[in-house]
């Protein structure tokens, strides 16, 4: 019977294993451009709602929602996103995203739901056309099982980030929100297989396009870790998978890692010192990684 | 009942991972997974990877004093080099790059691969070449044993050549551990697949068939 249970296991671990690989075709499903600068700009909405979010600049909310974020408590100091669900409406340019949430305030706890109506302009920038609100007074006592803290700084993480990939990914006008324009000359070194890239930012990302040339990125996994607190470094460390084309239109799949060491200006803004990516083995199959 | 359910499992297991595969279908690039690389094959040559463009090639890590997966990899290779026609085995190149150069010299791998096939090319090198190579296919090896073992009590099938018998009976190597896939990369040099012993020969050889004609 143990042996069955082992088994069993195993089975489900094999099956784990492979998740990724479905993981990515259902997101397919959402143009990952639109997923990128969508997220974006939910992840400056609630990390401007949280109070000492004035030491960190997000990209500007339309005054036009003033009146609705006063529904919010105003002392929040976390905000935890605890479902999320997004559904394209009628084309690829209209979305409706569900956003469930833990808000930690001065007061206790509360959990609301937000229901964003989304309409991506042919320039392919996310604007807000709805959103309903349901505020749940029945706090969830929920305790946050990681040290991980959802604060403003939490947000603006995300928010640089999803920016950067929508992009890579060819969404020029979202340029304004992470300032590329004033880091475009900062180093970009790429290494994939024994091809060294080491270009100015504005340069490889055209070298780049040789091998992916036209695709998505899709974010796995984030961190940001301070480097020196008196200069106000960090380093921001993605993962994230991309699938698309090459110049000669030949189906590509990666998983990139990029090291990326900015610095945060006195005036907020984030400022990108150099990149270095590299292209990591794709998550395909549960024996990659075996030895004997 | 035991029997049965465990080869349900099995059958199951394999379908899952075959159904990933083809959920890849179309064998994508793997970007930044191989590349060029510069060594010496099993007659001598310096070699760069470059030189076999135009064919398919099978790669695969290992050693020949390698006490366990190696010689059952040759021996899968083997049967999936013969599942291919004259013609197409031609146009593929099954390549065995070794871990162990130290002890694994281009004579001996020859030896050592022609006991399963004479068309298999051993690929050798400096330490750093091997490493280099090992890095580019993002695989890993690692020394287990600091002190030698008797090869007399590894490998009989092709033990390595010595001029003196006393010397042969006090040869010893190293032991490793090593990544057991194996990488099947297109006319580019491009890697388009990552597969195992496990993966069905039936299947394997269709994609070497599949790149083949491209």
């Amino acid at each position: 019977m143990n042996t069955i249970k082992k088994l069993l296991i195993a089975l489900l671990i094999n099956l784990v294993c492979l998740v990724p690989i479905y993981a990515d075709s259902t997101e397919h499903d959402v143009d990952s451009r639109s997923l990128n600068v969508m997220v974006s700009k939910l992840m400056s909405w609630y990390g401007s709602l949280i109070s000492n979010s004035e030491t960190v600049l997000f990209q500007e909310i339309t005054s036009d929602w003033d009146s609705y974020r006063t529904q919010y408590p105003t002392d929040i100091n976390q905000i935890q996103i605890l479902q999320t669900d997004l559904t394209p409406i009628a084309d690829k340019n209209h979305y409706q995203f569900k956003v469930s949430s833990l808000i930690h305030h001065e007061g206790g706890q509360k959990t609301i739901d937000d229901n964003f109506a989304f309409n991506i302009d042919s320039e392919g920038q996310p604007k807000i056309t709805a959103i309903s609100f349901n505020n749940n007074d029945t706090a969830s006592s929920s305790k946050n099982e990681s040290d991980e803290v959802f604060d403003a700084m939490y947000y603006k993480t995300r928010e640089f980030s999803y920016a950067w990939l929508a992009y890579m990914d060819g969404v020029e006008a979202i340029q304004t929100v992470i300032n590329v324009a004033d880091w475009s000359d900062a180093p970009y070194e790429i290494n994939v297989g024994s091809t060294n890239i080491n270009q100015p930012v504005k340069e490889t990302l055209v070298t780049r396009k040789q091998f992916l040339y036209k695709g998505e990125h899709n974010l796995r996994l984030i961190d940001l870790v301070s480097l020196d607190t008196k200069t106000n470094t960090y380093l921001l460390d993605l993962t994230m998978n991309w699938q698309g084309v090459n110049e000669k239109n030949q189906t590509v799949i990666a998983k990139i890692n990029q090291k990326i060491e900015l610095k945060i200006m006195a005036d907020g803004r984030w400022h990108v010192i150099s990149i270095k990516e590299k292209h990591l083995l794709p998550d395909l199959t549960p024996w990659q990684d075996l030895l004997c | 009942m035991l029997k049965k359910i465990l080869t349900l499992l099995f059958i199951s297991l394999i379908l899952n991972v075959n159904a990933a595969n083809s959920k890849a279908g179309s064998l994508p690039i793997l970007s930044g997974v191989g590349g060029e690389f510069t060594a010496v094959d099993s007659n001598g040559y310096t070699i760069e990877f470059n030189s076999y463009a135009g064919n398919v090639v099978v790669l695969a890590f290992g050693y020949t004093s390698c006490a366990d997966i190696c010689p059952f990899t040759l021996g899968y290779l083997k049967q999936l080099y013969n599942k291919l026609s004259s013609e197409e085995q031609q146009k593929v190149r099954m390549l065995f790059v070794t871990v162990d150069p130290e002890y694994d010299t281009p004579e001996h791998l020859k030896a050592f691969l022609a006991h399963f096939n004479e068309d298999f090319i051993g690929i050798s090198g400096s330490k750093e070449q091997t490493d280099y190579i090992v890095s580019l296919y993002q695989a890993e090896y690692n020394q287990l044993s600091a002190i030698g073992i008797p090869t007399q009590n590894i490998r009989r099938v092709q033990p390595k050549l010595f001029d003196d018998e006393a010397e042969a009976e006090e040869d010893t190597a190293t032991l490793f551990s090593h990544s057991v896939s194996i990488y099947l990369v297109d006319k580019d040099g491009f890697t388009r697949s990552v597969e195992y012993t496990g993966t069905p020969k039936d299947e394997f050889s269709e994609k070497i068939k599949q790149l083949i004609n491209e």
